[in-house]
């Protein structure tokens, strides 16, 4: 008994974790084009004051979207199949006022005058291919983190304690219809 | 191996945080390669001193146990610590608050507010020149929006290239309502995808705004997007389409620009930082600072206990050596003074330890020759006793416990007055010996008298003072000896003396006597006249008769002096006490004799002649001590009932018994009750017993006298 009481305190953090979290993944969008899957996002996002005013002041903020593709197993590890990464960099350009989101890979760019556009677009600009899986029970999955140790260092520890830093998503799990 | 293990555990510790550290400090400082493990390298700093603190708490709860323990040496570690600590302390927290001041005041210095407006002028010069470019550029883009307008829709592609060498864009893009690009007119002929702005500039646009801004490209070059709407006149739908253009900064001035954003950028974060920066430097001083702490508070436990050990190691042998255990001897694990001190005890406590050796044998000598006085003192036949100043009796032996019949509690530690109260014959005894002992004699000798259970001891005590250095307060050793049975043979030797002198001076005349006697009886009884006849007649019968008597009584003499010359033989008892018996029986019809006799008898080593004497001088003394002819003797034999081979032989009469005057000395010669007796019966009965090794003792029963006699029984 006395070790039940820590592990559903535990179950009781993730799941209020989860449910508490600012930002979320609402679904994931599969276009399935000969032997290729296409994954994008449908996010509920919104940024902080604080962050805004990091990037105000030339704090170049990197957030790394994570998707993954895996086979789930019951009672045990989950299987992966393939995962990517996409880092985008987030900077403002004060000689035209502009805040700026670069995609790392391939260092395409876009301006935005207004701060919240910026986020309103993110999500189409979040793209992830992976070749069509086999296995008819795949499932696909797909987070935002704030890429913490990009940031500068005097900013990593105040960003750790932050509650207006915490930008991340939990994991979104969904099942890939493979036709 | 543990304290080894836990040490190098610390050392690792120690190394990996002053590692963490420093790489910390290198983070801080921006060094690429360490930014992305900045906060693993604090997470592991944060560790270290977590660790190291349980380390801590482990030694203070070790030494908090100790001290309730009170270990040897612990108080000394705790002292020890305490000043490690108050010596460490206040210098470590002296710098920790000096960085810290300096540190704040140090950053707050980067920013001062000239810098910052010679750099907000910058970038707004920069920004001036930049509206200038974007403003040039926008008017060409509207120019070549409103040719485009006056082409109808389908011929718009082909006049794109044209306006693209009317301008100096590097690029045009027309791009439908629906944000679909038509056409691309390049300089670069490689640049087939032309980067399109985000939906929301293409709202704005829709609402009759124009979209003109600088934009940061690959490297420190600049461009400008300018975004206009091109409504299509011609077309009845009211249609409209988008054109980008993308105009080139030249070189010079985009480096220039770039480097104005970049160093005014750089410098607003470092100012937006700046409180970060302060608390990362705090935070980082303070680890520094709790490591200097708990490293001094760990080099303080460390040191102390290994100055202690060897101060513990001290105590606990110094303990044992105290309780008697010499054989201590501690390793010597240092050359300074501990190492000295340490060295010192061991030769000290060696030289103990053959102290001790030669101490207990000088003891084990003593007690040994202890045991052999008192060995000796308890087989002696002389009682010994001490006597301290306070008339305290310090020791006695079994023979002085024998003769004054008590015993040792009654007498050891006991003053001598107590003496009296046990048993109070022994009163002349104690007199004497207050009396001797008020008179601080050097060395004295007198006989006394003591009266045991009705029975006279003569005892010669002698004494002798115990100088003070002997015996701590000085005292007395007093030896006496029960000299009755010394005196009492002495008498009857003096008696068998008289006896033998007697017999030998007064048998020789007798017979003359006696012949001369009758001869005149013979010669002249017949011759004197009738009145002297008669007067002759009973005086030479008188003269026969009593030279008979004499010749009687110096036979008995003669009997008692008789050398002990004996012929003794194994043999039964019962045949010659029956011979005894029937010798009686015939000559005094009126003795009633009752024989109560062992069977089967045991074998006794005896003189028959010597005993059958004995047997007829007890069966005389009882007839003759009866008051008439009703005489009944009664003899019994029986086996000792506390030693298992002595033969008790029991003559019991009716007759007067014996008086109480003389019970004491019965067995002494010429000691009788008769009238007619020689005073030597019982005493050469006694002789007889005491010839055979045995004892005989004389008692009044309830009517008449009771002989008993012990013999040992033959062993063979």
């Amino acid at each position: 008994m006395i070790y039940k009481i820590p592990t559903v305190l535990l179950l009781l953090l993730v799941i209020n974790s989860q449910v508490l979290a600012k930002n979320n993944v609402i679904t994931l969008k599969t276009a399935i084009q000969d032997n290729s899957i296409t994954i994008t996002p449908l996010l509920s996002f919104k940024s902080s004051n604080q962050i805004k005013e990091a990037i105000d002041n030339g704090t170049r903020v990197q957030i790394i979207a994570k998707a993954q593709l895996y086979e789930p197993h019951t009672w045990w590890f989950n299987s992966e199949i393939d995962n990517k990464k996409t880092y985008f960099e987030i900077s403002y350009f004060t000689l035209s006022k502009l805040y700026v989101i670069k995609n790392k890979e391939t260092d395409e760019q876009l301006g935005f005058i207004n701060y919240e556009q910026l986020w309103e677009e993110f999500e189409k600009l979040i793209a992830f291919k992976f070749n069509k899986p086999q296995n008819k029970n795949t499932w696909a999955r797909f987070r935002i983190v704030l890429d913490t140790g990009a940031l500068p260092t005097v900013m990593q520890l105040p960003v750790l304690l932050n509650s207006d830093w915490d930008i991340d998503t939990p994991w979104f799990n969904q099942k890939i219809d493979i036709q | 191996m543990r304290i080894h293990l836990k040490n190098s555990l610390v050392v690792i510790l120690i190394i990996v945080l002053i590692s963490s550290l420093y790489f910390l400090s290198q983070a801080v400082q921006s060094a690429e390669q360490f930014n992305r493990i900045y906060l693993w390298l604090f997470g592991a700093s944060i560790l270290a001193v977590f660790i190291l603190g349980i380390v801590i708490i482990q030694r203070f709860v070790w030494l908090f146990t100790k001290r309730r323990k009170n270990e040897p040496g612990i108080k000394l570690t705790s002292r020890m610590v305490k000043t490690f600590v108050f010596l460490s302390l206040p210098p470590v927290l002296a710098v920790y608050l000096f960085s810290t001041q300096f540190l704040n005041n140090y950053i707050d210095s980067w920013f001062d507010s000239k810098t910052s407006q010679a750099l907000n002028d910058s970038l707004e010069l920069g920004q001036l020149f930049l509206d200038v470019q974007t403003t040039q550029a926008l008017t060409q883009t509207k120019t070549i929006a409103q040719k485009l307008s006056e082409i109808d829709s389908p011929r718009q592609a082909i006049y794109l290239e044209r306006f693209l060498d009317e301008t100096r864009a590097s690029g045009l893009t027309l791009i439908s309502a629906s944000e679909k690009v038509i056409e691309q007119a390049s300089i670069d002929i490689l640049d087939l995808n032309p980067s399109l702005p985000p939906q929301s500039v293409y709202r704005n646009v829709r609402t009759g705004n124009n979209y003109a801004r600088i934009e940061p490209k690959q490297g420190s070059q600049l461009q400008i997007r300018t975004l206009v709407k091109v409504d299509n006149v011609l077309d009845v739908a009211n249609s409209y389409r988008f054109l980008q253009g993308l105009f080139p900064i030249k070189d010079e001035y985009s480096t220039l620009a770039f480097n104005i954003e970049t160093a005014s950028v750089g410098y607003n974060q470092q100012k937006y930082q700046r409180e970060q920066l302060k608390k990362t430097f705090n935070i980082i001083l303070f680890l520094v600072l709790m490591i200097s702490m708990l490293l001094a508070l760990v080099r303080a436990f460390s040191s102390a206990r290994n100055l202690v050990a060897p101060v513990k190691l001290l105590s606990q042998a110094t303990t044992r050596i105290a309780e008697g255990d010499y054989s201590q001897s501690i390793p010597v694990s240092s050359k300074d003074e501990i190492g000295f001190l340490v060295k010192s005890f061991n030769t000290m406590s060696s030289q103990l330890a053959a102290s001790s050796a030669l101490a207990h044998r000088a003891q084990t000598d003593a007690v040994s020759k202890q045991w052999y006085l008192e060995n000796v003192l308890s087989h002696l036949s002389s009682g010994v006793i001490s006597i301290d100043t306070d008339f305290r009796i310090l020791m006695a032996n079994s023979a002085a416990l024998k003769i004054l019949q008590l015993s040792t509690k009654d007498v050891i530690n006991q003053n001598i007055k107590h003496l009296n109260l046990m048993n109070i014959g022994l009163t002349p005894f104690v007199d004497l010996l207050l009396t001797k002992l008020n008179d601080h004699s050097d060395e004295w000798q007198q006989e006394t008298l003591i009266t045991e259970n009705e029975s006279r001891k003569v005892l010669v005590v002698r004494g002798s003072r115990i100088p003070d250095y002997e015996q701590d307060e000085g005292g007395m050793v007093v030896v006496f000896d029960d000299q009755t049975i010394i005196n009492q043979a002495q008498r009857d030797a003096a008696w068998s003396e008289v006896a033998r002198r007697l017999a030998h001076e007064v048998k020789n005349p007798l017979t003359p006597i006696q012949l001369s006697a009758e001869r005149l009886r013979l010669r002249f009884l017949d011759k004197m006249p009738e009145q002297d006849k008669d007067i002759l007649d009973r005086s030479t019968q008188t003269i026969v008769s009593q030279v008979e008597n004499l010749k009687t009584l110096v036979n008995a003499f003669s009997d008692y002096a008789k050398a002990p010359e004996l012929k003794r033989e194994a043999r039964g008892l019962n045949k010659l006490i029956k011979e005894a018996v029937d010798l009686y029986f015939i000559s005094h019809a009126g003795i009633d004799f009752k024989l109560d006799l062992l069977e089967p008898e045991p074998t006794m080593y005896i003189d028959k002649v010597r005993f059958s004497q004995l047997l007829n001088n007890l069966i005389k003394n009882s007839v003759e001590s009866a008051k008439d002819n009703n005489v009944s003797i009664r003899i019994e034999t029986a086996i000792n009932e506390r030693i298992d081979n002595i033969l008790v032989i029991t003559f019991s009469d009716n007759g007067q018994g014996f008086k109480e005057k003389i019970l004491k000395h019965v067995f002494e010669p010429y000691e009788t009750t008769k009238v007619t007796g020689s005073g030597l019966g019982l005493a050469i009965v006694k002789k007889i017993v005491e010839e055979h090794g045995g004892n005989i003792k004389a008692y009044n029963h309830v009517q008449g006298a009771m002989i008993e006699i012990n013999l040992p029984i033959y062993q063979r």
